[in-house]
């Protein structure tokens, strides 16, 4: 009895979490199937990305096969090596739509955010008042630092922004001091501000960014016409209540959003205008499912490293999905980063899936009530 | 709720990570809201505008028919290869990756240190165009070869259409000949993009016959309906029965909503508002008179050989047109085709064949005027039994004689009618001269007749009250028709009214509309609208009758003296040509001093026939005719043979109108 209380495996599910995870996973086929309708060379696409949900589901059933614990033993190997791969792709990776981020097909960024959450889980899940001093938390913004910079030069600020987010989320969930948090976010957000006024006001000659990233944030500040994210926009707003219907939209399908994003960065856009406000509804509820039973997971964590990696989990969804939705409504400047399970890509759905692995994974060792 | 687990946790900061979420999604939700239900009109006409754009059809245009329903202007389809731009896509695709290519190895500074090309947008843009140019022009070259008619792309409007207008179909050989529309049958069609699209054109069936009349249409430019909408070729009337008719004849021009792709190429089309055919026109014209008057006045002896003139052929039972020819003319179908050279003489300041004499022509009406000045005579109490002597001239004041082809002689009123006399009617009517006018006036000369095709003159007939010494015309020249002027048509009229014993009719050229599709007809101008009743006593009626008569058929006397239009419808021995078919007329010959006119003289042959129950007024005017008599009554006299042969055809056309 004793022995079995505190069995540590315990067997069930978070049923609510898997249906709206298999709910996403019915969304996303259906619509790149509607959005590469015009793209002969992208018929397979839906069908792929049927292989890459099943690898990616492997791929979570093995990390739930280790207790979340002896994961994070290996999490200083996980990082590092993922720091190596980011290395990699900047001698060795190709190239599409004018960022360096694939290495043998695949997409290291998109790895290099679990193995970050894992490290930085354990890294942080030490006795609070060790968070107080400055060569720990000093430590963290390095191991931040690193891959932040390592991607910002892919280059896909996307991503190197999701890398700032989680880390803060993790400290400021850790209990690394708010004085310390505010001076951080302060000097970041002093050092951002500079960027953007430099980028806008600055004479041509000085080169701070890639000209297509200068060229997105002044977009964003209207400073600049954007083609791609003023239609994205006619294609969710076209969309009414209901919707056009599925394979109906006509943005995608003649040409007007971009074909290159409309099965990736903008599939929500397809979505929205195929199946107006109400399918944009659905999916945000799915993924306010997701996020929501991620953070009950983090707060019935069994101990700081699971909560830790929880919350790591949440801050990477919800960035994505944040960021991808904001980014096709204008609430946020293109930045291409993928849709989680939705966007089309191999790297994107399988690390996702690892991801809600992770926190199925504290799920299942949880503290029990 | 597991929310409320949530809340119960704990760690405060947890909670506080929800709160961020929280609010994240219901910032998503606010977003999309405002895009999707707030501001989604805007973005569903953008989403619409993005990819529509209209192109309008006009609907085939109504034929010009005559009273029988033969054809005076109909459309023909005109063939020609078009290319569909949208199926070339893949050509222009692949043609814009080897220009690229060939870009990229000329100018080596485009490729970067990676061997990635990098090409600024506005070049990409150019190499697209000329990638399209390219493939096209390849394609006109081979096609048009195979036509037997090679012929090189015309790239400043394959660019102007390519800039504009992609997401129609290019024309790139116009006009097939028959030959050319079998091989483009047999050898390309089936291919890719290439098409044989069919125009209706404008055709004038019988060439220049009453062109100055019809009118034609001209290719409509410059109407573009916005950067969003295409206007294929279309034609307007622009002058004539074309012009004053076109609402009628052009019919509703449909509208295509064409959906477009991000490149401007068509994707489908749909038809958003068929056109609705033009209808057809029936004209109260008789072809085979019509026909038979040209003929006639283009034949008019002492004429000389460009013939300029009028002839009206007008029904004085209702005033229907039967025939309304003004020479020369010309050929409307080089105007619509756009052949210049071949109408150079349409300007021409003295033929003016698009000018039409007899509706729009104004000329002193001459001796035939004398019909006016003998009615004023006898009713103010002219005695037409009583005879004057005339010496053979006319002395106005000291320097100036009117001469007198009538000669010296006795007259009564008959005979100085059929003889013409200009000295009897100057003496008999000169201090007459505003009841001259007025009568002139009952007669609505110098006024516009209502003719509802085509601009009118007005002619020039002073009022009666204006006769004194301010009048600026001499007496003398009124009572024979000089210096006042009137159109032909207005001169057919004043017969029509001795012919029916005192009805003006509002002249009519249209008669009815017929729908093509319903059959349905719609009356345009109604049949024998009557102007004015002209009252005349019917005592001076047949005196007036009878000496129009005798200006055909009063032989000559021992001296040669005979009506002026006696040898006209007369063989030699005095055999009437016509036979039974007797005519009543009046010759006139106006000279013309004044110094810029195109002209010295008119000559005029103003007619009714038969006589007993008049079915039909001629009416003849030839521009420096020698006179009226032997250059004006044969034309009409031709005329009455071709009237003759109509009436042995169809003896029941004649009395009813035909609405077939």
């Amino acid at each position: 009895m004793y022995d079995a209380e505190l069995t540590e495996r315990k067997s069930d599910h978070d049923w609510l979490m898997v249906l709206a995870v298999l709910g996403l996973m019915l969304i996303g086929p259906a619509f790149i199937l509607s959005a590469t309708l015009n793209q002969p060379a992208m018929q397979q696409a839906y069908w792929h990305q049927g292989v890459w949900y099943a690898l990616g589901f492997i791929a979570a059933a093995a990390t739930c096969y280790f207790e979340y614990g002896s994961l994070a033993r290996w999490s200083a190997v996980f990082y590092w090596s993922s720091i190596v791969l980011l290395i990699a792709v900047l001698f060795a990776g190709t190239s599409h739509h004018g960022g360096k981020r694939w290495i043998i097909g695949l997409q290291p960024s998109e790895f290099a955010k679990i193995g970050f959450i894992l490290w930085l889980a354990h890294y942080l899940s030490r006795p609070k008042e060790e968070l107080r001093q400055a060569r720990v938390w000093l430590a963290v913004l390095g191991y931040t630092l690193l891959p932040f910079i390592l991607v910002l030069k892919e280059p896909d600020m996307g991503s190197a922004l999701v890398f700032l987010s989680i880390s803060l989320a993790m400290m400021f969930v850790a209990g690394v001091p708010n004085r310390v948090l505010a001076g951080l976010v302060g000097g970041g957000g002093v050092l951002a501000i500079l960027g953007v006024v430099l980028i806008l006001y600055a004479p041509a000659k000085i080169k701070i960014m890639e000209s297509y990233q200068s060229g997105r944030l002044l977009e964003y500040f209207g400073k600049k016409p954007s083609y791609n994210v003023e239609q994205a926009l006619v294609s969710i707003g076209s969309g009414g209540w209901t919707g056009k219907g599925w394979k109906q939209g006509t943005q995608h399908a003649l040409g007007f959003l971009p074909s290159a994003g409309a099965h990736n960065d903008f599939i929500f856009s397809v979505i929205a205008e195929e199946e107006g406000f109400m399918g944009s509804v659905v999916v945000l509820t799915l993924y306010a499912v997701l996020l929501f039973s991620g953070i009950k997971i983090a707060s019935q964590a069994r101990d700081r490293l699971g909560q830790l990696l929880a919350i790591g989990v949440v801050t990477l969804l919800f960035s994505h999905v944040f960021i991808n939705i904001g980014m096709n409504i204008r609430l946020m400047p293109v930045t291409g980063i993928p849709l989680p399970l939705l966007s089309y890509g191999g790297s994107s759905v399988i690390g996702s899936l690892i991801a809600i692995g992770i926190l199925h994974n504290v799920h299942m060792y949880r503290r029990y009530y | 709720m597991f929310i409320f687990d949530i809340f119960k946790g704990e760690s405060g900061r947890v909670q506080a990570v929800t709160t961020v979420v929280t609010a994240g999604m219901l910032a998503l939700l606010g977003g999309l809201w405002l895009v999707q239900i707030v501001l989604t009109k805007k973005y569903q006409q953008t989403s619409k505008d993005n990819a529509t754009r209209h192109v309008r059809t006009p609907a085939i245009r109504g034929r010009i028919l005559d009273r029988n329903g033969l054809g005076l202007a109909e459309e023909k389809p005109r063939y020609n290869a078009i290319l569909y731009l949208e199926e070339l896509q893949p050509q222009f695709s692949l043609q814009y990756v080897h220009l690229c290519r060939d870009y990229a190895r000329m100018h080596p500074e485009v490729v970067n240190a990676k061997g990635k090309t990098n090409l600024p947008s506005a070049l990409r843009e150019q190499l697209r165009q000329e990638a399209d140019c390219d493939v096209v022009s390849n394609l006109t070259y081979r096609l048009s070869a195979s036509l037997e008619e090679p012929r090189l792309l015309n790239t400043n409007a394959f660019l102007r259409h390519y800039k504009n207008d992609r997401y129609v179909p290019f024309q790139i050989v116009p006009d097939l000949t028959p030959k050319q529309v079998a091989i483009l049958a047999e050898q390309w069609m089936g291919q890719t993009a290439v098409d044989l699209e069919t125009q209706p054109v404008r055709v004038y069936t019988n060439k220049s016959l009453a062109a100055n009349f019809l009118g034609y249409v001209q290719r409509q430019n410059g109407s573009k309906g916005g950067e969003s909408s295409y206007d294929m070729p279309d034609y307007a009337g622009t002058s004539g029965v074309e012009y004053a008719y076109d609402d009628i004849l052009q019919g509703q021009a449909g509208k295509n909503s064409v959906l477009i792709n991000n490149m401007f190429y068509r994707q489908s089309q749909e038809i958003e508002t068929p056109d609705e055919p033009g209808s057809d026109l029936y004209l109260t014209i008789d072809l085979r008179l019509q026909k038979a008057a040209e003929k006639a006045l283009a034949a008019a002896p002492f004429g000389g050989p460009d013939i300029r003139g009028a002839v009206v052929i007008m029904d004085p039972r209702n005033g229907d047109i039967l025939a309304l020819a003004s020479a020369p003319s010309f050929d409307p179908n080089y105007i619509v085709q756009g052949h210049p050279g071949k109408i150079e003489h349409l300007n021409d300041q003295k033929l003016k064949p698009q000018f039409n004499r007899a509706v729009t022509g104004a000329y002193p009406p001459g001796s035939t005027f004398k019909i006016i000045t003998a009615i004023a005579c006898l009713e103010d109490g002219l005695d037409p039994n009583e005879v004057y002597e005339s010496q053979g001239f006319y002395q106005v004041g000291r320097s100036r004689a009117i001469g007198d082809e009538a000669g010296a002689g006795k007259f009564d009123l008959v005979r100085a009618f059929y003889r013409s006399s200009n000295t009897y009617f100057i003496v008999k009517g000169k201090d007459r001269l505003s009841k001259i006018l007025e009568v002139a006036k009952r007669f609505h000369l110098g006024e516009k007749t209502g003719i509802s095709t085509q601009r009118e003159v007005a002619g020039n007939v002073p009022e009666p009250d204006m006769v004194g010494p301010s009048l600026g015309m001499s007496a003398a020249d009124i009572c024979i028709g000089q210096e006042i002027t009137a159109s032909p048509l207005q001169l057919a009229g004043m017969v029509s009214v001795i012919a029916n014993g005192g009805t003006l009719y509002v002249p009519r050229v249209i008669s009815h509309a017929k729908s093509p599709e319903t059959g349905e007809i719609e009356e345009l101008v109604p049949q024998g609208k009557v102007h004015d009743h002209v009252k005349i006593d019917p005592r001076h009626l047949a005196i007036i009758r009878h000496a129009m008569l005798e200006d055909t058929e009063h032989a000559p006397d021992f001296m040669g003296l005979g009506g002026t239009a006696y040898t006209a419808f007369h063989y030699n021995g005095g055999v009437p040509k016509l036979g039974g078919f007797r005519v009543a007329g009046k010759t006139g010959t106006a000279e013309v001093k004044s110094p810029g006119s195109p002209y010295s003289r008119v000559t005029w042959f103003d007619s009714y026939g038969p006589f007993e129950d008049p079915r039909y007024v001629v009416l003849v005017m030839v521009e420096d005719g020698r006179f009226g008599g032997n250059t004006c009554a044969p034309v009409a006299e031709e005329i009455y043979e071709a009237i003759l042969k109509r009436e042995k055809a169809s003896p029941r056309q004649i009395s009813t109108l035909a609405h077939n």
